[in-house]
């Protein structure tokens, strides 16, 4: 026992003394990506990273997912790489809009890039010079394209639930109302309903369709399948239409949930209507469970961020109109809908992103 | 003292591979981001401390801090409220909140265990419904004043201004724990509560403090956050923090059974938590590792730190039976063949 304890004391000092030998020390620019949580889709865009990363040859990218996500997590990570000396960040941003400030003086020290996620200037004139570009999916028109969907799913109208995870992010509430848009045919003609809607008052009516409800479950997977359950078990008449599902693992939650309801006797009556590119959500257009999918190009955001970071992070600017950003310095990763038609090509083209 | 040297050791360990990390890490930046977050989380973990020792336990502490954060901003913003009654304020919820939890645990005798997790998920629903399930913002109207003493002030020689009220208040704490009557009969409380009840002494009044404090010290964390942040988002800010709070003073010598355990060894079990998380990020350890190397860390430190309290116990038995057998054998000698 005698000889275990001075064991331990010596491999303790000795495992973490070996640690940063482990750590690259070379002379290349270090610039960060922070992401706002650690699902899969980051994995994707992590990899994007990393192949821009081998092509530059002279960039090293710090790529950090904070399992939690929330603002204190981000800032204290961001801070942290200030001090470790990265020399451009690129962030997925938790309520940005109480971030202005910080942001501000983060981009004072390093060029700041938004991805997926970004300022509303709306909210804040000053927010567009918090970062020095934004670089995503447009989320109101990728909302759209799932309200298209659902209305080739269920041409006749009729009630629909979304799920996401939360409500207090822009790319959730951006979604939403572009669903909402394209359901009633137009912003204008969605306006007062939306109104509604975003005051969490239901049923709201757009066009033939009614939306009964936004199921929220705090970006956890087994709980927005437990919601699940509880939506179609309170659907009594059976009267609902379609499922809407605006976060990655939000489909497969659905998908799961209706199988499992009195033995999949809602299954194809109960329109599917995913968002993301989850292994389930995929199977289940494949099986024909799912009516569609809409998806980002996380790939590109992650690529894409390291080569202007890396430009940006050297004093080159000119870089960025390379990217043809509109006014406000968004520049758009265009979003592809995924239906049974192009599934299996666009499956196969994923797995070699995802490394597998 | 002594009983520290294990922890103390590895604190000395993880600071000395920060510092060869690289450069970043040796920085004045990286230590005040240090200090700063060992001040903030140093508070909950004073509290669930004290709590522990008392023989307690507080699972709700992560709901408390975004409950009273989320009753700040409210104040704040929807209601105008100047920013120190808001404040007071906002520490009275604690208050209450430790003061319920304490009256159901002595008075109605509701395990402190089942007591605090309910008050987990009722405090992180009401924050939800409070905020009516939004994240909420101070914006930018908020006056700095406030904000700059508490979260970006260096006034006291430079450090961080939340590690200088917690060394304050651990100085009080040190002095009532270790010094006053009252903090010995907080720890007795925590090693044979029955053996204190009997010899006369209110123990509830003194375990309701524990839960008291335990509550405010987490509604004064979420004051530093919203200070620092400048928002909240009710359905996630705070949750887990518990677990922070009590890993860091188990960590620190707070014994689970209760009536053991010092603020210095608080102080330490927080430091270290805090330099895990610092050293995964300067040294480069990939996301998906890190709590596997905190929590492997961790479980390192608790060995290290047994087995050097054993070893003592052991050359102190090992003296006393060596002598008992000496006795023995003399007996033994004595006695005819």
């Amino acid at each position: 026992m005698k000889s275990l304890r001075w064991l331990a004391l010596l491999v303790v000092p000795a495992v973490l003394a070996a640690l940063p030998a482990c750590g690259n020390k070379s002379n290349k620019i270090k610039v960060a990506f922070v992401s706002n949580n650690a699902f899969e889709f980051w994995t994707i865009a992590k990899s994007g990273s990393r192949a821009a990363e081998d092509e530059l040859g002279d960039v090293e990218v710090e790529f950090r997912m904070p399992p939690r996500g929330t603002v204190e997590e981000q800032r204290k990570l961001i801070e942290g790489l200030l001090a470790k000396g990265v020399k451009a960040i690129a962030v997925s941003p938790n309520n940005v809009d109480s971030q202005i400030d910080f942001y501000h003086d983060v981009n004072e020290k390093v060029p700041l890039l938004m991805v997926d996620s970004d300022v509303d200037e709306k909210k804040d004139s000053r927010a567009l010079e918090v970062r020095r570009c934004y670089l995503g999916t447009n989320n109101v028109e990728a909302g759209e394209a799932v309200g298209e969907l659902l209305k080739q799913a269920a041409p006749g109208g009729g009630k629909f639930v979304i799920f996401v995870g939360k409500l207090d992010v822009l790319n959730a509430q951006q979604r939403r109302e572009g669903v909402c848009i394209s359901l009633a045919g137009g912003r204008d003609k969605a306006a007062d309903e939306l109104e509604r809607v975003v005051n969490n008052k239901y049923p709201a009516r757009f066009g033939k369709y009614e939306l009964v409800d936004t199921t929220t479950d705090d970006a956890d997977q087994a709980t927005c399948r437990k919601k699940v359950d509880q939506t179609l078990a309170k659907d009594k008449k059976k009267e609902l239409s379609a499922f809407v599902g605006l976060w990655a693992y939000n489909p497969p939650a659905m998908l799961e949930g209706v199988k499992a309801f009195e033995e999949g006797s809602r299954l194809g009556k109960l329109a599917l209507i995913g968002f993301d590119e989850n292994e389930e959500t995929l199977q289940g257009i494949k099986d024909g469970h799912v009516s569609g999918t809409v998806v980002q190009n996380p790939y590109k955001f992650g690529y894409d961020s390291v080569k202007i970071m890396s430009a940006l992070a050297r004093g080159d600017d000119s870089i960025l109109k390379k990217y043809k950003p509109d006014k406000n310095g968004r520049i758009w990763v265009p979003h592809r809908v995924i239906t049974k038609k192009n599934v299996e090509e666009f499956h196969k083209e994923l797995k070699k992103l995802k490394g597998s | 003292m002594r009983k520290l040297a294990g922890i103390g050791l590895f604190l000395l360990v993880l600071y000395g591979s920060l510092l060869i990390a690289n450069e970043g890490a040796r920085s004045a930046e990286n230590h005040y981001n240090l200090g700063r977050d060992i001040g903030k989380y140093g508070l909950i973990s004073l509290g669930a401390g004290l709590l522990i020792i008392s023989g307690g336990i507080d699972l709700s502490i992560g709901s408390v801090v975004g409950l009273s954060a989320t009753v700040l901003v409210i104040l704040l913003t929807e209601k105008g409220w100047s920013p120190l009654l808001a404040m007071l304020a906002t520490l009275l919820v604690g208050c209450v909140i430790g003061l319920v939890h304490g009256v159901l645990v002595t008075k109605l005798r509701v395990q402190a265990f089942v007591m605090t997790l309910c008050g987990l998920f009722i405090y992180r629903g009401l924050a939800r419904w409070l905020a009516g399930d939004k994240a909420m913002s101070l914006g930018r109207g908020f006056p700095a004043f406030w904000r700059d003493w508490l979260y970006r002030s260096r006034a006291v020689f430079g450090l961080p201004m939340s590690l200088v009220i917690l060394l304050v208040i651990a100085g009080v704490a040190a002095v009532f724990l270790h010094r006053s009557v009252y903090g010995r009969y907080l720890s007795a409380i925590g090693s044979n509560e029955r053996a204190v009840r009997y010899s006369g002494i209110a123990t509830d009044r003194y375990k309701m403090l524990a839960y008291v404090l335990c509550s405010v010290l987490a509604a004064f964390y979420g004051i530093l956050f919203v200070m620092e942040t400048n928002q909240v988002q009710p359905s996630s800010d705070g949750n887990f923090l518990e677990l922070y709070a009590i890993a860091g003073a188990v960590l620190g010598g707070c014994s689970l059974r209760g009536g053991e355990g010092t603020v210095v060894g608080i102080l330490i079990g927080t430091a270290i938590l805090q330099l895990l998380g610092n050293l995964v990020l300067m040294w480069g350890i990939p996301s998906a590792l890190e709590y596997t190397v905190i929590g492997g860390a961790l479980l390192l430190g608790a060995i290290l730190d047994e087995s050097l309290r054993r070893g003592e116990g052991r050359r102190a038995r090992g003296a006393k039976e060596g002598e008992k057998e000496k006795q023995e054998e003399e007996q033994k000698d004595h006695k005819p063949a």
